[in-house]
């Protein structure tokens, strides 16, 4: 599991100002040290597809880093990294025979920056994986262009160099991932607590039975016998005070939270704790027409399979960026989730299995 | 001893000090062997594990836990430490064999680059790009002042500036977003505490509804049973002790503080029913009865109970099977009879005795219910618990 899966809220979050602020800071780095060292390029052609694939690998990384394209996938993650690699390569290609130094290359430098923009949206060991992957096409391609390098320096000195700069950001990414996810993991925020509500349920229950029964009882309790009437009377109000049982113990959480419920299967009773939280989540987080009443819920599902739609209306159009965090939250939560957003009303439609 | 409450962003810490932590060591440890390759000179290289030696002794200054309001009294002397560790090895490499090209030049650019990784574990916030910033300026300054006096000119260092700007991104970028997330961080909170409330609401109305059930609605009946006339002696008891109950405080507190009956509060229930005309038939592990938690031998008790007494009433016949069987994890008992028995999809949802008296009870202790039924052939309900107690 990514950091960006486990709190989606604290790590999914930020991942579009991470990669956002990181793929600006990459390609600013690459454009300044091709000015800068512009007297080692050989090749401007070569240079300029180098900073072509890099801006690609920006786009693509924070493109899909949105957090409605949750979740940030493995064939991102190759991509991005395939991407930033091939411009690495491109930009020493370009250098050939009058590179100096190695380690001011931009290719080398925005490698890490990528490693560390990708380490909270992949599970450990798949950053570790791509890291070394990278420190392996990094140190293959500086070996096999050493002869053709400029300077005094050996080839193995020259592999060292750019091992360097990119197997330290890649370990780090690693680190970063794996003692973040552990820490997560390992430990949960307490739980919150709750008042103890037998009390207010018992005066709700007391208070039912006063109205009808227990003067009933209490009167054919002080004679020892009752009337044809009390007999009666008894009877209708076992009735009503079973219906009322019975509606209060059917009255699922959608209902508690003021929806209008369709849900003739009861599959909304069934979610988990952690997805009816991140539904509560998001109605709360919505500026809604009416939070006493929030909207409706229909639930719809074959065997063990479900989808829930919620349908809020709204007292204003939310902004993207307010909704945006919920997107990865409910997408860590259900198998599947959307949220549809127009001047009325927001959508939330969520899929997910139930246990038998 | 107890820390300060944990919560995910102090996750994100320990996360961004191990990555500080492997980034620093592994490019000094890195940027020494490759000077190896490169220089060769024993005496160099030894002088170089040092100044190394120093620049990591001042990133472990950070790592130390700082008493509260010295944090920047830590964050400025492992500034200095770590300042005069690379002007050491500004002035080792200087007079090399080899000496840089540059103040950027190879190893000086990963030991500030390892300085500035290291700077993550200036605190919290904005102290780690602060303290990367203050190095910076103290490496710099010192690089344009002393580089050119030892031979070695200064020159702009592309990745240092790049890793600078790395530590403000990991250090801010995480508050910057983190403050967009601040309302539904809020609402997910508010949201856990109202997903706690009403579950353990709907437990407490569940449990209310089963002694309504089992006394009230049981009254009632007795009342509309016996039409005009007097109460029986035990009916008048049972009225007498429902309206006491009622009275009572905490009658809808969690079962399981009543004494034991002899033999367990199962087989006491069972002698109940079977004071009230039904047979049962008693099989298997009764003595694994005696292993269930205090709240698990109360529900189960309510429940065979309730079994019992829908046979008693609804199913046409007096005898009744009771059988226990215990595995590893729990126990499960079976409570059968060759009853009318009924159709389980026909059910009117009004079947308070299984919903209330019998599943809520089971499941509020982590159990299950299973029920087969069959008209005119009986009905079967298994009951399974754990043997520990709800999880």
């Amino acid at each position: 599991m990514s950091l960006a899966a486990r709190e989606p809220l604290l790590l999914g979050a930020p991942a579009p100002v991470l990669a956002g602020g990181g793929a600006a800071l990459a390609v600013a780095t690459a454009v300044a040290e091709t000015v800068l060292g512009r007297a080692q390029v050989a090749s401007w052609p070569v240079e300029a597809a180098a900073l072509a694939v890099l801006v690609a690998a920006g786009v693509v990384v924070v493109v899909q880093a949105s957090p409605f394209r949750a979740p940030f996938r493995a064939r991102s993650h190759v991509a991005v990294l395939g991407l930033v690699l091939a411009a690495a390569v491109l930009d020493e290609l370009a250098q050939i025979g009058r590179d100096v130094l190695i380690h001011d290359d931009w290719g080398l430098v925005v490698v890490p920056v990528f490693l560390l923009v990708l380490a909270t949206l992949r599970p450990p060991r798949e950053v570790l994986t791509g890291g070394l992957a990278a420190v392996a096409v990094v140190a293959a391609t500086v070996l096999a262009l050493s002869p053709f390098l400029a300077g005094p320096l050996p080839a193995p000195a020259r592999v060292g160099i750019a091992v360097t700069q990119v197997l330290p950001p890649a370990l780090a990414a690693a680190a970063l991932a794996r003692t973040t996810l552990r820490a997560l993991v390992g430990r949960r925020a307490p739980a919150p607590e709750t008042p103890d509500p037998t009390l207010s349920v018992q005066q709700e229950a007391v208070a039912r039975l006063e109205a009808e029964a227990i003067p009933l009882l209490t009167a054919v309790a002080a004679a020892g016998a009752a009337t044809a009437g009390q007999a009666d009377r008894a009877r209708a109000i076992m009735a009503e005070l079973r219906a009322a049982l019975v509606a209060d113990l059917a009255r699922g959480w959608l209902a508690e939270a003021g929806f209008a419920v369709d849900d003739p299967d009861g599959y909304g009773e069934r979610m988990t704790a952690e997805q009816r939280t991140a539904l509560r989540t998001t109605v709360a987080s919505l500026p809604l027409a009416d939070f006493e009443r929030p909207g409706t819920a229909s639930a719809r599902g074959q065997d063990r399979e479900a989808v829930l739609v919620l349908d809020l209306p709204v007292a204003a159009r939310p902004r993207r960026t307010r909704v945006a965090p919920l997107v990865p939250l409910l997408r860590t939560a259900f198998g599947r989730a959307d949220v549809r957003i127009d001047d009325e009303r927001v959508v939330v439609e969520v899929g997910f299995s139930v246990a038998r | 001893m107890s820390g300060p409450p944990w919560t995910a962003r102090r996750a994100l810490s320990d996360g961004l000090r191990a990555a500080g932590l492997w980034y620093g060591s592994t490019a000094l440890v890195l940027a020494w062997t490759t000077t190896a390759l490169i220089h060769g000179s024993p005496s160099t290289l030894g002088l170089l594990a040092v100044t190394a030696a120093v620049v990591a002794l001042g990133g472990l200054v950070f790592v130390l836990p700082a008493p509260p309001r010295v944090g920047a009294v830590v964050v400025l002397a492992a500034v200095v430490v770590m300042a005069a560790g690379f002007t050491a090895t500004l002035v080792v490499v200087a007079r090399s064999p080899l000496p840089p090209g540059s103040t950027a030049g190879f190893p000086l650019s990963p030991v500030k680059t390892a300085m500035l990784a290291f700077a993550v574990n200036a605190g919290r916030r904005r102290a780690p790009l602060l303290a990367g910033a203050a190095l910076a300026v103290v490496v710099e300054t010192v690089c344009a002042v002393l580089g050119p006096a030892l031979g070695v000119p200064w020159a702009f260092d592309l990745p240092e500036a790049a890793t600078l700007a790395l530590v403000a991104l990991a250090s801010s970028g995480f508050l910057i977003a983190g403050r967009r997330t601040e309302q539904p961080r809020r609402a997910s909170k508010a949201a856990a505490f109202e997903e706690a409330l009403t579950r353990t609401r709907s437990i407490a109305r569940s449990r209310a509804a089963a002694v309504v059930h089992d006394t009230v609605l049981g009254d009632l009946a007795a009342v509309a049973a016996v039409g005009p006339g007097r109460l029986t002696p035990a009916a008048a008891r049972r009225l007498g002790g429902t309206l006491e109950l009622l009275a009572s405080p905490d009658w809808a507190a969690p079962a399981g503080g009543e004494p034991a009956a002899v033999g367990g509060p199962v087989l006491a229930a069972i002698e109940r029913t079977e004071a009230a005309g039904l047979s049962v038939r008693l099989d298997g592990e009764l003595a694994e009865l005696g292993g269930l938690a205090p709240d698990v031998e109360a529900a189960l008790a309510a429940a065979v109970e309730q079994c019992l007494v829908n046979t008693r009433t609804h199913a046409g016949t007096d005898v009744a099977d009771v059988t226990v069987l215990a595995d590893r994890d729990g126990l499960t008992v079976m409570v059968a009879d060759s009853g009318s028995g009924f159709d389980p999809e026909a059910v009117d949802r009004d079947r308070l005795g299984i919903s209330t008296a019998v599943r809520a009870r089971v499941e509020e202790v982590g159990g299950a219910v299973r029920v087969f039924a069959q008209p005119g052939v009986g009905t079967t309900v298994l009951l399974t618990v754990p043997k520990g107690g709800a999880a």
